[in-house]
């Protein structure tokens, strides 16, 4: 009887936590339309999500990568590499939408490195995904010697600067992204195998659930990600840089912390990280609209992760 | 005699819903190896645990060397002269013996909070050497044998000037060659007027070692005697009491002739090598003490552990890498620790009891949420679950819900072979009932089942025919109605006995 | 024994002398004098902040803060100086910033109990954001001649960068085996729950670790700035952490922890040191050396991962 009535106290909490975030949202909207009139515009929204695109996209796999227990540093490496890779692709001759194949390519390869090591090798994930950062960063100046590469034809553009209905063609893309992953995790097998290596590796292990293949998707499909990120960036911004994605896995991380990702596994969910990515995109427009600089707003995502895992408890 | 050195008067200890002790009275004097024995669950381990720390007593009072006392917690115990050795060692692997000694203690620091080293590795060394240790001290722990390592814990002990020394289960993790040096060490501490509580199963160990001995049995004390005034049929008969008889369903069939599984010379470890077979409808129990050998046969049968040997299945000679193979050549592996290996406790009763077939129910790349749905609810009928739907989180149940999520997952998978290990540890009388039932139940239905349990009532009550193991071996084979639970310990403690010992 | 101690930095001082041969095939300037004086000049700052790494590590922990805590110590002493302070009031001061980040990053871990990782992380981000918060984005180069010691000034002939980078290796040397916390480091790092079974503060200690790792951080940082002359907050430091990172763990330092000392991280710094300026004189890429320190690091966990498997395969043996 008891268990039950805990149960059910419980269950509101979750529906808390969700209103926590809308609540904190909308604060912050408030707030900052006070600050700026340009802010509660519709063209400044679909800038906002013209510019959350590739944090969105890599937070999708970050989300499912720390509720399996692990994490994943590289990812801004690997969009900086597929970037460049696509830059280069496209110079040596080929077609941009081969060049974009390349791209996603050479990301999943990443990916697939630290899969193998970190789900094959089980060797720790922080440690291996930091060697894989230091190293692509190392490897993109080697490719191309820090110059950027630009001047792609415009058909590519209509990924990262068209908009359909007003709306940019990226952020669809975005949403419908989440969509699929939300979908996904909650309708197929994989989904459920994810919750569990987070909560309890030897059980799923025990039940007889490839969780080497498991973990080894997971890195995969970061790398993808990640990869795609880069592909949507250098439509964005037209030029593909040695720097590119430098510094992206704070935005993320903090996404998909605040959103109510479990730094220890096991618990999280895709909305969650959706209202995360949303609080820290338009916190950084708002920011951006008053005039503080770009370092000074990492010192607030910084404290926001120290307060957001601050309140997990083990 | 002289005076006792420790004395516990009245000691009961209370858990929510359980009585682990109950008044036990308990008297240890200088210079004596006193045994505790008692069955799994007769209260030792809870005992012990007061003593060194761990628990507070609920009731009842502590007195060592004439003063009333309170462990705060095992440091502080220990600062008072009492010290426990673990089954598993809590040594620094990194660090030299003389310095898991003497770790972290002001009497080896010198004016200035240097550390002495030569002080600290010739009082280790000293120490080592007044027990036969026969180590170097600077030399690192993990590069020491398990006795050594042994031996360096029991000099950390000393080194509190302990005057009582617990020491639970010393010979399951030794070499049979090295528990006579560790005997030697166990008489010289003797000599030197130290205390010893010595918690073991085995009888030959208890007659070779110990001055006198208590049983315990249900949280109460039954005696304390010396070694000389029992015999191991009396201990044996003191530790069991009266059967609890009618836990236990009354077996119709007792398995077919057809054979189900068969193992041919499959290997435990680098030395050890086992074969038998399991036939339809059997429960094959399989028994033995710590370290013997019980849970790799379980490891290797469901592929969590590699090794050499055949095993047939149904005739067919099948190779089990991994538990996925296991699980497609029907075999289910119920673990013994459900918290760690069986369940994942913060998920619900559906995704647990669906887990091991969510490949089956997915139809194209989706799940089929009906037919998942349909299992869950069928196993959690089938097994009488009680919670209010399949959405419930696992770890708001009772530890005997659990285990039946745990058992109802396996049978999901519609099993040819279900080895079950421990399969009603922790759970209470009525759900061990109805556990029993159910495991009966099955083997009427045909299915072979392979019981591993250190819990001797439930072997015997069990098993159609049971397989005595030590370190390593099939000792002895015992069949239904053959044994009860003397025979069995015995052969279980002391393989080498003649067949006409057996009365 | 004390000899199988000596045998555990072998492989790092062979292969640091392999390196270095290589290199001296590979172009007769390297082994030149004063380029072995400028190889050991550019390692100073790496040398000291690996001190302070090698302890963290030895606890099983991590920090990436240190690049960041380099980063804003070097521009409040550039601030500092630009007020008017004397060189030596200033470094002071600079230290006591790197003893608060410290006390930020021991908080959070030792106290508040959340993963290294993540507090490290954050504050990677929040002192680099203080640091260009306050100088303002632009260049911090108005160190006077006075401040220039610290960075460029000999001692008795030696350099002082360097006589820094030994003082504080031997210090930290003797600290690890000759005092009880130094000890309680390799104990923590080594079993945890023995250590809190033997009454060992686990907390304590972690907490003085990441205040040591600060105040090594700022250290460096002093002769950072006074060696360069010019600190621009939104670089500087930028990769130390990892590559001090991959210094301890290529010195035989293993990332669960327990494992390591202060000797063989030296020579793990020298070495990177040696493979980047090596790679500059070779007239191989300059774009090679982060690719290279990158790979180290896998290569370093690679080899720490074999070690554990072969531990735990001898262990294997045992029934049960």
């Amino acid at each position: 009887m008891s268990t039950s009535l805990l149960f059910r106290a419980i269950q509101p909490f979750r529906v808390n936590k969700m209103l926590t975030l809308l609540l904190l949202f909308a604060a912050m909207l408030v707030f900052f339309s006070t600050r700026s009139p340009y802010f509660l515009t519709f063209n400044n929204f679909m800038n906002v999500l013209n510019q959350m695109v590739e944090v969105g996209l890599i937070a999708i796999p970050m989300t499912l990568v720390i509720i399996s227990g692990a994490m994943d540093l590289s990812v801004g490496a690997i969009l900086g590499l597929s970037a460049v890779s696509l830059g280069l692709a496209y110079e040596s001759g080929m077609n941009i939408w081969l060049s974009v194949i390349v791209a996603l390519l050479v990301g999943s390869l990443c990916g697939s490195v630290n899969g193998y090591l970190i789900a094959r090798h089980r060797m720790q994930a922080i440690i291996v995904t930091i060697g894989m950062l230091v190293m692509l960063r190392g490897m993109i100046y080697v490719l191309n010697e820090g110059r950027p590469i630009s001047g792609y034809p415009e058909p590519f553009y209509f990924l990262g600067q068209h908009a359909i209905a007003g709306i940019p063609v990226n952020a669809i893309f975005l949403i419908v992204m989440f969509l699929i992953a939300t979908f996904a995790m909650r309708r197929t097998r994989f989904g459920t195998y994810v919750y569990g290596l987070g909560n309890n590796e030897e059980a799923v292990r025990y039940s007889g659930v490839p969780v080497v293949r498991i973990r080894f998707t997971l890195f995969v499909l970061s790398g993808l990600f990640s990869a795609m990120a880069g592909v949507f960036l250098v439509s964005r911004l037209a030029s593909a840089e040695a720097t590119s994605g430098t510094n992206i896995e704070l935005d993320v991380i903090t996404a998909t912390l605040i959103g109510g990702t479990h730094i220890f596994g096991g618990r999280g969910s895709l909305t969650g990280t959706f209202m995360g990515l949303l609080i820290i995109v338009f916190l950084r427009n708002g920011l951006n609209l008053m005039g503080v600089s770009v370092l000074y707003q990492s010192v607030i995502l910084g404290i926001l992760i120290l307060i957001a895992v601050g309140k997990q408890k083990v | 005699m002289s005076q006792p050195i420790l004395t516990m008067r009245g000691i009961s200890k209370r858990f929510p819903g359980v009585k682990a002790l109950e008044e036990v009275d308990f008297e240890l004097y200088p210079g004596e190896v006193h045994a505790l024995m008692g069955e799994n669950g007769a209260g030792k381990s809870t005992l012990m645990k007061i003593l060194s720390g761990v628990y507070a007593p609920t009731e009842g009072t502590i007195r060592l060397k004439g003063r009333d006392v309170v462990f705060h917690n095992p440091m502080n115990a220990q600062r008072q002269g009492v010290s426990i050795i673990h089954q598993e060692f809590n040594l620094f692997p990194n660090l030299s013996a003389a310095e898991n000694i003497y770790i972290d203690r002001p009497d080896i620091t010198g004016r200035f909070g240097f550390i002495k080293w030569p002080k600290l590795v010739r009082e280790a060394q000293a120490l080592i050497d007044s027990i036969g240790g026969g180590i170097d001290v600077r030399r690192e722990v993990q590069h020491l044998g398990v006795h050594s390592q042994q031996v360096v814990e029991i000099a950390k002990a000393l080194s509190f000037r302990a005057d009582v020394l617990i020491m639970d289960e010393p010979s399951a993790t030794l070499p049979e060659n090295e528990v006579q040096n560790m005997f030697e060490v166990v008489r010289r501490l003797r000599h030197q007027g130290v205390a010893i509580v010595y918690v073991s199963h085995r009888m030959k160990e208890i007659f070779e070692i110990a001055d006198k001995v208590t049983v315990l049995r249900d949280g109460k004390k039954i005696d304390t005697r010396p070694i000389g005034e029992v015999t191991e049929q009396k201990l044996i008969r003191m530790m069991v009491g009266k059967e609890v008889g009618n836990l236990y369903p009354v077996r119709i069939t007792e398995g077919q002739p057809q054979q189900v599984l068969q193992v041919d010379e499959m290997s435990l470890d680098a030395s050890h090598k086992v074969s038998f077979e399991l036939h339809k409808g059997e429960i094959l129990g399989l028994f033995g003490l710590v370290g013997s050998g019980t849970h790799t046969v379980a490891e290797r049968l469901f592929g969590l552990r590699k090794g050499t040997g055949d095993v047939y299945i149904l005739g067919k000679k099948v190779r089990i890498g991994s538990p996925l193979e296991a699980i497609s050549h029907k075999v289910a592996y119920v673990p013994p620790d459900r918290h760690r290996q069986g369940l994942i406790k913060p998920m619900t009763i559906c995704q647990n009891l669906s887990l091991n077939l969510l490949k089956d129910y997915t139809k194209g790349m989706l799940l089929d949420r009906k037919r998942v749905k349909q299992v869950s609810e069928t196993y959690m009928q089938k097994l009488r679950v009680k919670a209010p739907n399949d959405q419930h989180i696992v770890d708001f149940l009772s530890g005997g819900n659990q285990q039946k999520v745990v058992l109802g997952k396996w049978l999901a998978t519609e099993p040819n072979i279900l080895i079950l290990e421990e399969p009603t540890r922790g759970v209470d009388v009525g759900a061990k009932a109805e556990i029993y039932q159910i495991i009966h139940q099955l083997a009427e239905g045909g299915l072979s089942i392979l019981l591993i349990s250190s819990e001797m009532p439930e072997v015997i009550g069990m098993s159609d025919r049971i397989l005595v193991m030590h370190k390593g071996e099939f000792v002895h084979e015992f069949r239904r109605g053959e044994v009860d639970q003397e025979q069995l310990l015995k052969r279980a403690s002391n393989p080498r006995l003649h067949e006409e010992a057996v009365p | 024994m004390r000899r199988a101690l000596e045998i555990r930095e072998a492989p790092i001082v062979v292969f640091t002398f392999m390196v270095g041969i290589f290199f001296s095939l590979m172009s007769s300037s390297f082994y030149q004098m004063d380029n072995v004086e400028l190889i050991l000049s550019q390692i100073t700052t790496n040398g000291i902040v690996a001190i302070g790494m090698t302890m963290v590590i030895l606890l099983g922990g991590i920090d990436l803060s240190v690049g960041s805590v380099l980063a804003l110590v070097a521009t409040s002493v550039g601030l500092f100086i630009s007020q008017g302070l004397l060189p030596w009031q200033a470094a002071l001061l600079g230290i006591g910033i790197g003893v608060l980040c410290g006390i930020f990053n021991g908080y959070f871990i030792a106290v508040m109990n959340i993963p290294d990782i993540i507090v490290t992380l954050a504050t990677m981000f929040i002192f680099r954001g203080l640091a260009v918060g306050i100088s303002g984005g632009t260049w911090m180069t108005n160190f006077p001649a006075a401040f220039q010691f610290f960075g460029q000034g000999t001692v008795l002939g030696i350099s002082f960068p360097l006589l820094m980078v030994i003082f504080f290796a031997v210090l930290f040397a003797l600290a690890l085996r000759y005092t009880p916390f130094g000890r309680r480091v390799y104990a923590i790092g080594g079993n945890k729950s023995a250590a809190k079974l033997a009454g060992m503060s686990i907390a304590k200690t972690k907490f003085m670790v990441y205040v040591y790792s600060g105040i090594l951080a700022s250290v460096s940082a002093i002769i950072f700035a006074s060696k360069v002359g010019s600190v621009q907050a939104s670089t500087a430091g930028n990769n130390l952490s990892f590559e001090v990172m991959a210094a301890v763990l290529i010195g035989g330092g293993s990332i669960f922890g327990g494992v390591g000392t202060i000797v063989g991280t030296m020579f793990g710094v020298l070495l990177m040191g040696m493979i980047k300026n090596g790679l500059v004189i070779a007239k191989i890429s300059p774009f090679w050396v982060d690719a290279t320190i990158g790979f180290l690091i896998i290569l370093a966990i690679v080899i720490n991962t074999l070690q554990r498997i072969r531990q735990s395969k001898k262990r294997e043996g045992d029934l049960v």
